[in-house]
């Protein structure tokens, strides 16, 4: 008997060159004419809300800008949305500002009392206000999960943002311990998925996200003391990297919304934890499935994988994974190899 | 703490300038290649009469209207889409779009494959439109940028090179 999956991704998402410019038009076509934006405070310092601005040229649609320092209180925002009459979200940053998006779109369209502790379960059973999420920067994925989590969880697909836009322009610099933790984060979500998921419908995600990462994680992380050196035009160089990797962040979220189990534990685990967890994880898997040896060919490339005998090929992977700690060990400073990470 | 402002971006007054001026030029060197390209009048005698296309960018434009008259002469008919039938519309998913394609950032084959532009209408005809649309833009741009703006640059005879782009330039300057 065939396998039952189920794959369920709300969310469009568009990566790359020219992505934002193609956002009025999507909204458009959501029947939203008077986008919210919900910014922080260093994607404004960054200027990012003029990026946004200018792709807004043009598209008669007038932009309400928000930077926000308070991320708890959402009673002013409320109130500001809907005496303004806006009619759509749009969250420029990553977690706490997309957290107050869906928060702010719940109580938009559910009524501010459902976000009340004391509040009896409730179904989110309609669809809420169109929402755009762009990221600035790597995440561990909970951007884009169908889930919000308060003091409880709500869980529906309505409560995924609409459209992601995943653009080289809007990355602002990271940490090299924040790159780190995401880009480990979303390789252990995308090869736990790839191996135990089970569905032929994660795993194409699941491999494109193990793609991104071993692309893009390595170059990203820089010698110590690197940082300080780096000019303005190696920082430009940088944003692309970022974005492949804040874009494997984002399809790890769409596959953690398939994997609830996983997605409760990953909440509290560093990346760098859950990559050395991985380890034994496929080592276990190896016997049983052929899945841990077919994951080498999006952890290294074609040739590699068809140079390898199948028998050997799940220690491959896991040494190939093993590798690519090992590397990032050997990168990071000292103070983020041991104590963040 | 809330930080907040309303701001309504405006417009691209330079973009649209340049826009406008060369989907005025595209225009007229469509309705001069129709009258003495064969490849272009081709394209153009398998659409219905009376049919009409609009190119241009979403929502506000700017815009290029052709169309076929009475006769089957195909005419450019201006930057307005008010009070006009409209069979098909080609339109760039915004103003900056629209710009990258027409200042050769982009081919249209690579602008539809990339999905920056959205079309209302039949789809032969359209098809048809963007095969007019890369010939216009061989016959005006000299080889090295036309390669650029057309997915395979076409190996033509030396008349067509010659003396039909001439004709194409000259009627499109004249209007004829």
């Amino acid at each position: 008997m065939t396998d039952l999956s189920h794959f369920l991704c709300r969310t469009k998402t568009a990566f790359g060159a020219h992505a934002l410019s193609h956002l009025p038009f999507d909204l458009s076509g959501m029947d939203a004419c008077k986008p919210f934006v919900i910014t922080d405070q260093p994607a404004r310092d960054a200027g990012l809300h003029n990026l946004l601005t200018a792709a807004f040229k043009d598209s008669d649609m007038a932009l309400g800008i928000t930077t926000l320092t308070d991320f708890d209180d959402i009673e002013p925002l409320y109130h500001l949305f809907v005496d303004k009459g806006y009619d759509s979200i749009l969250a420029l940053g990553t977690g706490p500002v997309v957290r107050t998006a869906k928060r702010l779109n719940l109580a938009v369209c559910m009524g501010p009392e459902i976000l009340r502790s004391d509040a009896g379960p409730q179904q989110i059973n309609r669809p809420l206000l169109p929402l755009a999420f762009i990221p600035t920067l790597p995440s561990d994925g909970c951007e884009t999960t169908m889930t919000l989590v308060l003091d409880r969880f709500f869980v529906s697909p309505f409560l995924s943002a609409d459209l992601a836009v995943v653009t080289p322009e809007a990355m602002l610099g990271a940490p090299d311990n924040r790159i780190l933790d995401a880009g480990l984060t979303s390789l252990a979500v995308c090869c736990q998925a790839f191996v135990l998921s089970g569905s032929p419908l994660v795993r194409p995600h699941a491999a494109t996200g193990i793609r991104l990462v071993m692309d893009t994680l390595l170059p990203l992380i820089q010698p110590p003391g690197q940082d300080e050196l780096l000019c303005q035009k190696a920082k430009k160089n940088r944003q692309l990297p970022l974005a492949k990797l804040t874009l494997a962040s984002v399809l790890s979220g769409y596959i953690r919304s398939h994997i609830p189990d996983l997605n409760t534990y990953l909440i509290q685990v560093s990346g760098m934890d859950m990559a050395l967890a991985l380890i034994p994880m496929l080592d276990t898997c190896k016997g049983a499935s052929p899945w841990p040896g077919k994951l080498l060919l999006p952890l290294t490339d074609p040739d590699r994988y068809t140079a390898v005998p199948g028998h050997l090929r799940p220690e491959a992977a896991i040494q190939t994974i093993q590798q690519l700690v090992r590397d990032l060990s050997w990168t990071l400073p000292e103070e983020v190899s041991h104590g963040d990470a | 703490m809330i930080d907040f402002m309303e701001i309504l971006p405006g417009r691209q007054r330079l973009k649209r300038v340049y826009l406008t001026l060369i989907l005025w030029f595209f225009g007229r060197a469509i309705q001069a290649a129709a009258r003495v390209d064969h490849g272009v009048k081709s394209e153009f005698a398998a659409m219905p009469g009376h049919y009409t296309f609009c190119l241009g960018a979403f929502p506000n434009g700017p815009f290029m209207v052709v169309g076929k008259d009475a006769q089957g002469r195909v005419r450019y008919l201006g930057s307005s889409t008010a009070n006009r039938t409209i069979h098909l519309h080609l339109m760039f998913k915004s103003i900056n779009l629209l710009f990258v394609t027409l200042t050769l950032q982009e081919s249209t084959s690579t602008a539809n494959a990339r999905d920056r532009l959205f079309v209302s209408g039949d789809v032969p005809q359209a098809c048809a439109v963007v095969r007019v649309m890369d010939l216009i833009q061989v016959l005006l741009l000299p080889k090295f940028l036309a390669k650029l703006a057309v997915k395979r640059y076409p190996d033509w005879s030396l008349k067509r090179r010659t003396l039909v782009r001439a004709m194409v330039y000259i009627r499109a300057v004249a209007g004829h």
